[in-house]
């Protein structure tokens, strides 16, 4: 035997294939697990961007083929070419060709669910009267059989005139025979007979003539038929005649007079295209569907159960508790590993590159600063996990459908809940769950008020304030001064979202036709493929913004460097060392300590002269009337980079060392201690509380900014909730301050 | 009596059957319905109403549907069995 001849590659393409595919689309309505397919026929050679200018996500992979590679682009889901949202847009544009750079595929796999027959052949019947080469894969016919139908691909693809292979996703089985036929078999396929009304056709009819001579894609009479009663589509059509000159203005004119004439006959204009079209779907579907004669009883039981109002509201409340559980307790290990590794990553480049200038920007502004961005991605991948699991399952629509009355108070929508409790451990896998709210309105409106929600990296604050200060009170009173900042967290956003509805993003929550599939067991590799392509497109999309403000802030910190510090530390701390030589072993612990103590004397020194700390001085006046000394200051401004910073940079200014955490005695007593020129404390209660409602409401977190200008594809937003929560921060503490001084407090 | 043209899908009672029989309202939002399944003649079922009354859960063509109140007044239904009504 020798090796197959090259012209092998050639004999694998059918009658139907002029050559061989080069770049085919993925295509089908929501929830049909089109994903799986991908994931499927592509393996992991997948690759994530967006679409430039909007946030529609593009997935493309690679599927090898014995004939070579074929590109794969995996379509925003859609009920219909009929494109009203981007994501519609873009499946429609894509595939006919229209995305500015990039041709029509080579072969569209429209993805059919058989459990859900009727609406998917809509899609189906649309794209082959495009005229493109099609293959239908026919998935979920697990589900369908359990609901007591049985359909039959055979029949199927007689009647469409394109190859129709069953598959399921989950399994991958199926897969073989699909990429036989998307290279050998996929062909143009039979439009389906659409039964229009008389006066619709003679309306086209009537038309025709005019659009002779304009864009050939517009003068078709089937174009036309589709044009004068599909409103999507009649609207663009008047869109494109404003383009056209006089001939489409004329055009446009006696189109726009048919439509008023067919109104009058009692036609629905904005709804006849698809009430057509359902009537030969429904035809088509009844040739090829058998009736078992059972239905789906687990199915309705389980959705009874989950969606009844007593046991439903118990199910919600435990897989969110579930969910909270996961993010708080369960990553705790996954953070500590990776904190270790990067600490010990950190002290190792420092010891390369010797220990100088260099070597401290590289351990404390690359790997420590970076490092407190880095922490997070296992516990943000955990998130994600989660929340694919109950999205793939069915299960996450019906807790919107559950939800979505309560959360109509704010003007959010149902599906805003999920993104906005993941905002208890951290805002920006809550932002990234925002994009399964599909109205851009309403997914901007729950961006903007999910940071309001009191994330992991509050905790310290809260707790070394309430440390220091609020424990002499004794009993519950610590913890429910912490449950208020949640509560107060809450509470502004309620009100802002309400806020944004009446200003910014005015107008009612869009409306609410959200598809409740059928449930599920959900793809271990398609959450886990997912999760790691949402993660990764959260690390590399925040990760540079990142990077590099920490570094700045480094600098801001270390800088000036040439310090004229109030003693000779390195003659105290030399002497000291000496003593400790030859005394006992008690002794030198003391003078060990006596070292520490001089050494964060002299970071707080080097800190006060920095440009930070003259920043935190600079704006002392404008932060004295929420209660804040320039201390306070410097922390706020660091914060501004995280909250994370809080604690450890409390702990440089109070002298205690930097390694301070929220259960550090001395950065406790120390804050106790410190007193104002005039002899008052520094930190009263007062404060405290003031200092920490600065913290619930401003948005110091630049991994946020970087992750919402990401979402938003654009710096407005970002700046814009940056600026108007430091204001509002500013006023809230400002109105506690105040009141509670006058208060006597 | 409510003139039979003026009950919609939010009027009907959980469990109820009924066909569509026209659509109301904004001209993209009706072709949104139709596109989901809901052009006249379809048979609807209304499953149940989420805890607070609203939204309500329709099946239809196969599928299940949540549609809060306001969007179900612009589906106005006729009786089950009204057999099909045939565009103009």
């Amino acid at each position: 035997m020798t090796a197959a001849p090259p012209s092998s590659t050639v004999s694998l393409l059918g009658p139907g294939l002029v050559r061989r595919p080069r770049r085919i689309a993925l295509l089908g309505n929501p929830n049909v697990g089109k994903s799986c397919i991908f994931n499927a026929l592509t393996g992991l050679r997948q690759r994530v961007s967006n679409y430039p200018g909007i946030t529609v996500e593009r997935a493309e992979g690679t599927l090898h083929t014995p004939a070579g590679a074929v590109q794969v682009v995996d379509l925003p889901g859609t009920y219909s070419l009929h494109a009203r949202s981007p994501d519609e847009h873009i499946a429609r544009d894509e595939l006919l060709g229209q995305v500015e750079g990039r041709v029509a595929p080579d072969v569209v796999v429209v993805v059919a669910d058989a459990s859900n027959l009727e609406r998917s052949l809509y899609l189906t019947t649309q794209v082959i009267g495009t005229g493109a080469r099609v293959v239908v894969a026919l998935n979920q016919m697990d589900i369908a059989h359990g609901s007591g139908h049985r359909v039959d691909p055979e029949k199927l693809a007689g009647l469409l005139g394109v190859p129709v292979v069953a598959t399921c996703g989950r399994t991958g089985s199926g897969r073989d025979e699909l990429v036989e036929a998307i290279l050998t078999r996929a062909c143009t396929g039979k439009p389906a007979e659409l039964n229009w009304p008389d006066a619709v056709r003679c309306a086209a009819g009537r038309l025709a003539p005019l659009f002779a001579g304009l864009d050939p894609a517009w003068c078709s009479e089937r174009r036309l038929r589709d044009a004068l009663v599909s409103e999507t589509t009649a609207r663009a059509l008047v869109e494109f005649l404003k383009t056209a000159g006089p001939d489409g203005e004329r055009a446009s004119a006696a189109f726009l007079e048919e439509r008023g004439r067919l109104e009058v006959e009692g036609i629905d204009v904005a709804i006849c295209s698809a009430t057509v079209r359902y009537e030969a779907v429904e035809e088509l579907a009844a040739d090829c569907v058998e009736d078992l004669g059972h239905s789906a009883l687990w199915q309705l039981r389980l959705d009874r159960f989950l969606t009844h109002p007593l046991s439903g509201t118990v199910v919600l409340l435990s897989v969110f508790a579930f969910l909270f559980a996961v993010v708080f307790s369960w990553s705790g290990p996954a953070i500590e590993f990776v904190d270790g590794a990067l600490s010990q990553f950190g002290g190792w480049l420092a010891q390369v590159t010797g220990g100088g200038l260099f070597g401290a920007f590289l351990e404390e502004g690359l790997v420590a600063g970076f490092g407190a961005f880095l922490v997070f991605v296992p516990q943000i991948a955990m998130l994600f996990v989660c929340i694919e699991a109950l999205e793939d399952s069915g299960y996450l629509a019906r807790a919107a459908f559950l939800l979505d009355r309560v959360m109509g108070r704010a003007g959010l929508p149902g599906r805003a809940f999920l993104p906005l409790l993941s905002g208890f451990a951290c805002a920006i896998p809550g932002i990234m769950a925002a994009r399964t709210i599909e109205n851009r309105r309403d997914r901007f409106v729950t961006m903007a008020v999910l940071p309001l929600m009191s994330c992991q990296a509050r905790l310290p604050v809260y707790a070394v304030v309430t440390g220091a200060l609020f424990t002499q009170f004794g009993g519950w009173v610590p913890a429910i001064v912490v449950l208020s900042m949640y509560l107060v967290g809450i509470g502004v956003a309620f009100l802002g979202a309400k806020l944004l509805r009446r200003t910014v993003m005015p107008g009612a929550r869009s409306p609410l036709l959200l598809e409740l599939p059928a449930y599920r067991a959900p793809s271990i590799m398609g959450v886990l493929r997912n999760t790691g392509r949402r993660t990764w497109t959260f690390v590399a999309g925040a990760g540079p913004v990142i990077l590099v403000l920490s570094m700045v802030l480094w600098g801001l910190s270390k800088f000036p460097g040439d310090v004229t510090y109030s003693r000779d530390f390195p003659a105290e701390i030399a002497a000291l060392e000496a003593q400790a030589e030859g005394t006992s072993d008690e002794a030198a612990a003391d003078l060990q300590e006596g070292v520490a103590t001089l050494e964060a004397a002299r970071s707080a020194e080097r800190l006060a002269h920095s440009w930070i700390g003259r920043g935190g001085k600079l704006i002392e006046p404008a932060i004295e009337p929420l209660g804040f000394d320039w201390k306070m200051g410097v922390a706020v401004l660091a914060s501004f980079a995280a909250r994370e910073v809080f604690v450890p940079t409390l702990g440089v200014t109070y002298a205690v060392g930097d390694d301070a955490d929220e259960e550090s005695k001395g950065l406790l007593e120390s804050m106790q201690r410190d007193k104002r020129p005039d002899g008052r404390p520094v930190f009263t209660p007062l404060v405290g509380i003031s200092l920490m409602v600065f913290y619930v409401i401003a948005l110091q977190c630049m991994s946020t900014l970087a992750v919402l200008r990401r979402e938003t594809n654009s710096w407005r937003w970002p700046l814009g909730l940056f600026a108007a929560m430091s204001i509002l921060a500013w006023v809230a503490s400002f109105v506690v301050y105040q009141a509670g001084t006058a208060l006597g407090y | 009596m409510t003139p039979p043209e003026d009950r919609t899908l939010a009027d009907l009672p959980t469990g109820a059957h009924a066909r569509v029989a026209a659509l109301r309202g904004e001209a993209l939002l009706r072709e949104r319905l139709a596109e989901l399944g809901f052009v006249p003649g379809t048979a609807v079922t209304v499953l149940r109403r989420a805890p607070l009354g609203d939204p309500l859960q329709v099946a239809v063509r196969g599928g299940s549907f949540a549609l809060r109140r306001d969007e179900a007044a612009l589906v106005v239904v006729g009786p089950a069995d009204g057999g099909r009504s045939t565009p103009a």
